[in-house]
Order: C-alpha cells, then structure tokens, then sequence
C-alpha cells in the first residue's frame, strides 16, 4: 500500500502503513472509489452512499454484528439489533440522551473540568489521559450520569483499549461482558440508582422483561459508547491546539467559537472510522458485486472527510457554513449520546482555554495513534505556559 | 419560504442548535415538526437555510 501508486485491490485496514498514513489513504479513497475491499470486508466511502446504507437496514443489517470486520462478538443492544427489537432497547434512554435532559448537567461538567485544569496550570504540565481527559469523562459520564462507581472506570477502559483497539484481544472482550454483568449485578443492590441504569433494569419487549444478557449488553454499549469515544475526542482536539496556535489564539479570543471548533474537531478526528453491517442480500454498488453475508463497514468517518461535502477536509474551519457530517452515524443508529459527548467536549475546551491559553506538546512526548474502530491518540503531554506561545 | 422537515430527521440536533428561531426541539432531541411543512419570512430565511445546510440527514427541505 503506498500513497504514490495506485491504490491496490484490497487495502489492509490493520497494516502499520494504512495506520501511518490514514489521511492520506482515506482522501485518496475517497477521491477514486465509492466502495473499497480492505481486510476481507467492504468499506463504503462517501456521504451520500454512507447515508443510503446506514438507512436501509433491511439490506444490511446490524444483527450480526457492528463490529466491521466480523460477525464475533461485541453484540452490543440496540447497536446490534435492527427494528422491530431496536427500539424497544433504545426509546428508554432517548429522553435521557435528549439536549433538554442533559444541558442541566452543564454546570457540574464545567465544575469537574474546572477543577482539573486548575491542577493542570498548577503543574505546568498535563498528560492528557490521566490529568484531564480519562478522568473527566469517568467522573461526568461514568459516574456523573452511569451513576456507575467511579473507581470501576479505569479497568473497564483498559479492557476496552484492549479489544478496541489492535491487536483487538477477543479475550478482553469476553472479559469485558462478565466485567459489566459483575457491575450490573452489583447496582441491584444499590437503593438509590441513576435513570439510565433504572431505565435499563425496567426494560421490556412487548411487556416482557428481557433477559438479563441483554440488559448486560445494552450496558455494555453504554459504556464503550460513552467512554473512550469522548476521552479521545477531547485528546485529540488539544492535540491540534497544541500544534496550531493560530487557531488556538482564536478561539481564545472569542470563545463563542468554540462550539463551531467542537463540530470541527469531531468531523476531522472520527472517534469511529465506520461500523459494520452485513448484507442479506446479493447486491450490486458502484459496479462492486457484494454478495449475501458480505460485512460491509459504513464509513462514518471517512463521509465526514468527503471533499464532495466539505471543502478541504483535513482543514479545521471554524467558519464553515454547513457542517452536517455523520460523525455520530445515520439514520435509527444515530448515537444517542452525540448531544452530551458534544456538551463534554465543549465544556473541557471552554475552561481549559480560559485557564490555560498558551500551551505546547512536550517534545518528549510520542502520541501514539492507532486505527481500530474509531482512530485513537493517547500519551499526549502539554506543556503550560506564557513563554511557549 | 416554505420549509418542510422530513422523516429522514434521526435527531442529530444541528437545525434547533444553529437556528433556534426557526426549528424546535422535541423531548426526544428531534426536530418538533417532522412530517410539516411551514412557512418562514424574509427575516428568518437565512436562518432557516442554515439549519437546513447543517442537517447531516438532508432532512430539511426548503423551496423558495
């Protein structure tokens, strides 16, 4: 695979090259085919196709699987099912998803992110996992809304980063689904829980209970869907500010583009590349014959960077006029936590910038980005102060 | 201008957040009025084309 040749017939998704080289691929993709062969699945590319598939659940299902690039594992609800079972697994926790419902949260997200930027301008310096980050997210999300014991956070990132992402650990996995039922089981016990996990423990099909594997997988996608998605999103947009002061300058003088950066940042920086479908059907797209049982990944991601869409993709532009991407998805599988992961992100940058306008990477640091699902940084170091520009 | 919002609407909140003086929100985080078509005046028409151009779903159509 090589970024000067001709792109080959079948991409490895899982190659140190296409990791190495992601923005450069994924634009030349975008550019010469709707649809790629990449690691045994299909990868759909641009907006309108992403769109028209993500939308037309009855030719490519999502029952086995979201997971792109196989039908194991990770059969989390209601990502994992199609209508009628979807919603009966996902209408309980739209109210609590919905921007009425959680915008009264701002003021205790802002007071969590204060106090940790705080100690960041205190020591001058901040790993943005363990300083800010990871632990913000644990406590506004996994904590603050799970209403789940915050000292459990950290073991359940580690055993998602370890199916997440390469080398993709199905034991972690497996090890993550009987770490959630412990939780779950636990929180019977707990005489006050959260909405969500009530909303969750009361769900029913048809008047009937569903059994407990199910509420153990609903949780299941609760937490990755909340946890390493968002931590990421916040790495990776004071990544950019710490290598584009100019931007950075800008929205430190007029913080009320900040929500616009966010938009940015989330388009740009996918925390999914795509998720996984699977057609029931032989079917033909842009001259590609994919037959029946076919995984197909829905290019979330990739979309977000369509030149037919966005003017200059890789660009952050805090005036672009539209931003409509599908970061968060299309159609009924639509994250529903996309109006509080923008709200979290929001409220970090908002009172980092404020307390902390100058800052650089620590050129000692190495973020290492790695492409699984999403295309995550971690073991990012800043450096803090007035002299570093 | 008349603008209607189309079941193609999945709830990502774009329309109601950029133009709040021309969508609404339901309780759900979807736009109010999926299903209606409704009438915008000149003041509100650049609003109104706003939400429309952000909706990641092209559920917003406007005709002038």
């Amino acid at each position: 695979m090589t970024i000067d040749g001709a792109l080959p017939e079948e991409l490895d998704y899982f190659s140190p090259e296409f990791n190495d080289n992601f923005d450069e691929i994924i634009a030349e993709i975008l550019e010469e085919r709707p649809i790629v062969r990449a690691s045994g699945m299909w990868i759909v590319t641009r907006h309108e196709d992403v769109r028209a598939v993500a939308n037309d659940w009855e030719t490519f299902t999502s029952s086995r699987g979201t997971i792109p690039w196989n039908e194991s594992g990770a059969h989390f609800r209601p990502t994992a099912v199609d209508p009628p079972l979807h919603p009966h697994f996902r209408d309980p926790f739209a109210k609590l998803f919905a921007p009425r419902a959680i915008g009264p949260l701002e003021p205790f997200m802002r007071q969590e992110a204060r106090a940790l930027v705080a100690a960041i301008k205190e020591k001058r310096e901040c790993d943005l996992d363990a300083d800010l980050s990871a632990t913000y997210i644990s406590n506004v999300f996994f904590s603050g809304v799970l209403g789940l014991p915050r000292e459990v956070a950290p073991k359940m990132l580690e055993l998602i980063n370890r199916w997440n992402l390469p080398p993709f650990d199905q034991e972690a996995l497996a090890e993550y689904g009987r770490y959630v039922d412990e939780i779950l089981r636990s929180q019977l016990e707990v005489p006050e829980r959260s909405p969500m996990i009530e909303a969750l423990l009361n769900l029913e099909v048809d008047g009937e209970p569903v059994a407990w594997e199910d509420k153990c997988n609903t949780l299941s996608l609760l937490i990755v869907g909340g946890l390493d998605t968002t931590i990421n999103a916040i790495n990776q947009s004071l990544l950019h500010l710490a290598t584009h002061p100019d931007l950075r300058a800008e929205l430190v003088d007029d913080p009320s583009l900040i929500p616009a950066a966010v938009e940015e940042f989330i388009r740009r920086y996918p925390g999914v590349v795509g998720l996984g479908r699977s057609a029931t059907r032989d079917l033909e797209l842009h001259g590609q014959k994919i037959k029946q049982g076919d995984r197909v990944m829905v290019g979330f991601g990739t979309a977000a960077r369509d030149p037919r869409m966005f003017d200059d993709p890789l660009e952050i532009d805090v005036h672009r006029q539209a931003q409509g991407h599908l970061a968060f998805g299309s159609g009924i599988h639509r994250c529903l936590g996309s109006h509080f992961a923008r709200l979290e992100v929001r409220v970090a940058l908002e009172e980092f910038l404020a307390a902390i306008p100058h800052f650089t990477l620590d050129p000692e640091s190495q973020p290492r980005i790695t492409t699984g699902i999403g295309r995550e940084v971690h073991g990012v170091r800043l450096l803090i102060g007035d002299e570093l520009g | 201008m008349q603008v209607s919002v189309t079941d193609k609407c999945s709830g990502h909140g774009r329309c109601y957040t950029l133009a709040k003086g021309v969508y609404q929100d339901d309780e759900i985080g979807y736009n109010a009025a999926i299903g209606q078509t409704f009438e915008v005046g000149a003041d509100r028409a650049d609003e109104a084309r706003l939400g429309a151009i952000n909706c990641p779903e092209a559920a917003i159509l406007i005709s002038e």
